[in-house]
């Protein structure tokens, strides 16, 4: 009855009022935070970090938590509405949340999200409550070669994203890698394509790229075609319009399931992270769909699939950051940051050591996604009266969030030209039907696939061969090549039955 | 703005400088450049001596993150900014004495453009191994390296970092041949070092501690002059017969250069008084890093000769700048 046990003692902590207080302020935060245009959750717990020096460590890293992944959960509000993706995770939720808004739907997405988000974090935590430990162990099996080969797995199920052409779909994954070349190589040190520009030896952040991409480029694309839509349709804000119809909740009932699945077992891997969660969630969703032509046009399957994804990988991420001390993301490094000022050490030991401290923290979470369940279905109508504004207010507004939020990522106006220039070159891709979301794969896969391939010769001294020999790195590859296979087959048979029909005739 | 201070410094001098300063200055708030990523140890502790440090000087201190090219940027953004005594920066081993023979264009000179007000700490650097591995000192990995030249495999958390320049001066000292392996940043490296995949890496004290107590990691030495209260047990470089290896990330408080000196002083004496404050030499003392009582010229001659030390060890490694 360990999990009992061990859930007790979450709960009792999480439910003091001090706890109860510092959730409740740290979800709020966290979603305004998140609605925020670029304003992550980095940015926000890295403000908020010196109210919590005076709080109980717990009380602090609840709060801090909070703010973390309530901040996950309100840049889908930006994205859904306003095309515009606040954090890196909320990059997917654009795919198909955006196009619902554009359909009328904006509640119904909205609604959806809010009801995956939660449905996904429980399941990490139920996952966490009963196997944290054995995870860990899975966590740490990853090596480079494992994560290389799982690179190149979400390389291929990205073909898959791309709607249209699949020559487009490849030309854009690769200028993506090409975009994740620039700054400095891990390995050696060396500055690539920064043309000089030594603000660019960190390279480019796929925040601004994506704000660039989506929002501004919405935004040029809208201003051109300004006569016939100086305002938005009317939405509709009642209840009834925005609960998902039980058709709808058939439908999705599947996608959320396996989005919480893949985020809980990718949030799991440090360094993977919530943003490949919720694309590989929703590549999935698109190949097991019998309708894979309606993702990218609003389909709710999508939009639940990588919400349920990268809610519960945003939970799965405090896995490997409590229990080994590593922390996945620089978010997760600056929690750690706050628990070491409080003299709690991270490791394997802290379980044992701060128990309370652990299983409060994940109790916490269950409070916390159930406060953003209550403070956000009933916020959804005002958010999307947000889209009533007319054009010609709405967009300078946004346009000004967009650069603050690209500015105060690292206080650096740089980012602020790059995000208008990615805008321009996002509305080039518009015109030319190229699609920006394998771009977006390319730039966050790419890097790590090639520091991985890098350092995994490097450690095998220069043995390819430890990619299959490698177990886990072995079946990660072999499922990549299924992938490869069932393409090709898919489109052999087209090729025949073009071929048969055209007999036939 | 520069005849401001230029008139602003007159009427100090005119007025009798103590008592008129404290009055003039500082009238607004004064803001901390961290050349980081919010995040991480250093911009932790940053916040947390900013508080007391703003106590201590009667004004806020507001923390501003410009991180950027190994915190490079930062540093540039402060060379450049008004010397009125408004703005200080978080200066470091890796920004002041490695950056300019790690870069090519660097836009600063790390002596001539910063007036020193108050060193802050050093970080001592661990040098641990994975719990297997035969050696468990420095020497023994030293006797081993060089039956196997070019096994041993070492974890950077980055090119340029504190933990590189360490085994850069390791391996100088020794003369053993070891690989390495970068990484982007500390933690993916120790969760190689922790799983047996990486064989040894220098890392600080406080990230090392966890590993230590779950015992997947050893400590094989530390890079301080004594040893750490947290490892007693791991022998200094120095007894260890390698003496030449002693260093430690040290990081300290600048002003771009110009500052009037009255303000220095000022800051100075507040930037002292929130080293010896209580929550900060708690906080200090958690995450292992070592106090340094240094300001002045004392201050300006340690940097100038960590520079010239750094550059030479540098060019030995016969790293390229970029």
């Amino acid at each position: 009855m360990e999990l009992f046990d061990n859930m007790m003692l979450g709960f009792t902590t999480a439910l003091s009022w001090s706890s109860l207080l510092a959730c409740l302020i740290g979800v709020t935060l966290g979603t305004f935070i998140g609605v925020l245009p670029g304003v992550g959750a980095l940015a926000g717990i890295s403000l908020l970090m010196p109210l919590t020096f005076n709080q109980s460590p717990t009380d602090a890293i609840v709060m801090l938590a909070g703010i973390y992944y309530g901040s996950i959960y309100g840049g889908s509000t930006a994205a859904i509405l306003l095309n515009l993706p606040g954090s890196v995770t909320s990059a997917v939720t654009c795919f198909d949340g955006y196009p619902m808004a554009q359909n009328g739907q904006a509640g119904k997405a909205l609604a959806m999200t809010t009801l995956a988000s939660f449905i996904g974090g429980c399941f990490s935590i139920v996952l966490m409550m009963a196997f944290a430990p054995p995870l860990v162990a899975v966590a740490q099996s990853f090596g480079s070669p494992e994560y290389f080969s799982m690179t190149i797995l979400g390389l291929l199920a990205a073909s898959t994203l791309s709607q249209g052409s699949p020559v487009k779909g490849i030309a854009m994954v690769v200028l993506g890698l090409i975009v994740g070349l620039v700054g400095t190589d891990i390995q050696s040190g060396v500055a690539r394509f920064t043309f000089g520009q030594r603000e660019l030896l960190d390279g480019i952040s796929l925040v601004v790229l994506a704000m660039g991409l989506f929002g501004v480029s919405e935004i040029l694309i809208n201003f051109t075609s300004l006569q016939q839509a100086t305002s938005r349709q009317k939405v509709d804000t009642s209840w009834k319009a925005m609960w998902p119809t039980r058709r709808e909740w058939r439908s999705t009932s599947g996608s959320m399931a396996r989005g919480s699945v893949i985020g809980a077992v990718i949030g799991i891997l440090p360094g993977a992270g919530a943003a490949i969660s919720a694309f590989i969630a929703y590549s999935v969703e698109k190949r097991v769909s019998k309708t894979p032509e309606r993702f990218g046009k609003g389909a709710i399957e999508g939009l639940a699939a990588s919400e349920t994804a990268n809610n519960s990988a945003a939970q799965a991420a405090f896995i490997p950051t409590m229990s080994l001390g590593i922390p996945g993301s620089a978010t997760m490094a600056l929690l750690l940051g706050a628990l070491l000022i409080h003299g709690v050490q991270p490791g394997p030991l802290v379980i044992q050591t701060n128990p309370d401290l652990f299983w409060g923290l994940i109790a916490s979470f269950w409070i916390g996604n159930l406060l953003l369940l209550i403070l956000n279905l009933p916020m959804i109508g005002i958010w999307v009266r947000m889209l009533m504004i007319p054009y010609h207010i709405l967009y300078p507004c946004i346009l000004f969030f967009i650069c603050l939020g690209a500015f105060s990522a690292r206080n650096n106006p740089v980012d602020i030209f790059l995000v208008i220039l990615f805008g321009l070159v996002g509305y080039g891709m518009k015109l030319l039907q190229l699609p920006a979301a394998p771009l977006l794969l390319g730039l966050v896969l790419g890097p790590m696939a090639e520091e991985h391939f890098r350092r995994a010769l490097l450690l095998s001294r220069g043995d390819a061969s430890v990619f299959v020999t490698e177990p886990i790195s072995a079946a990660l590859l072999g499922a990549a090549a299924i992938i490869v296979a069932m393409s090709i087959r898919a489109s052999l048979r087209k090729r025949r039955q073009v071929k048969a029909a055209r007999q036939a005739a | 703005m520069k005849r401001i201070v230029t008139l602003a410094a007159g009427a100090a001098l005119a007025l009798g400088a103590g008592a008129a300063s404290a009055q003039d200055y500082p009238t607004k708030p004064v803001t901390w450049i961290v050349p980081y990523t919010p995040g991480g140890i250093t911009d932790t502790r940053s916040r947390l001596i900013a508080e007391e440090f703003g106590k201590a000087l009667g004004q806020n201190v507001v923390v501003e993150n410009k991180p950027g090219a190994g915190g490079t940027l930062g540093l540039e953004y402060v060379a450049r900014a008004e010397p009125d005594g408004y703005t200080v920066v978080y200066g470091t081993l890796g920004t002041l004495a490695a950056a300019p023979s790690l870069y090519k264009d660097l836009r600063y000179d790390p002596v001539a453009d910063f007036a020193p007000i108050h060193m802050m700490a050093e970080s001592p650097n661990t040098l641990i191994a994975y719990h297997e591995r035969p050696y468990n000192t420095p020497a023994e990995l030293v006797e081993y390296a060089k039956e196997h030249p070019g096994e041993v495999t070492v974890g950077l958390a980055g090119i340029g970092t504190g933990t590189h320049l360490a085994s850069e001066l390791f391996a100088n000292a020794t003369g053993v041949e070891l690989l390495q392996v970068p990484y982007q940043g500390s933690a993916p490296m120790l969760n190689d070092l922790i799983a047996g995949r990486l064989d040894i890496a220098f890392d600080y004290a406080v990230s090392t501690l966890g590993h230590v107590q779950s015992g997947s990691v050893k400590v094989l030495g530390v890079t301080s002059e004594e040893r750490l209260d947290l490892f007693p047990d791991a022998m200094t470089m120095k007894e260890a017969g390698i003496p030449d290896a002693t260093t430690g990330s040290w990081s300290g408080l600048f002003a771009p250069a110009g500052t009037p000196q009255e303000r220095i002083d000022i800051l100075t004496e507040a930037f002292d008084a929130a080293m010896k404050s209580e929550p900060v030499v708690a906080a200090m003392q958690k995450v292992q890093s070592l106090p340094m009582d240094m300001d002045g010229e004392e201050m300006g001659n340690f940097v100038a000769s960590e520079k010239e030390r750094w550059t030479k060890i540098i060019q030995a490694a016969g790293i390229e700048p970029q």
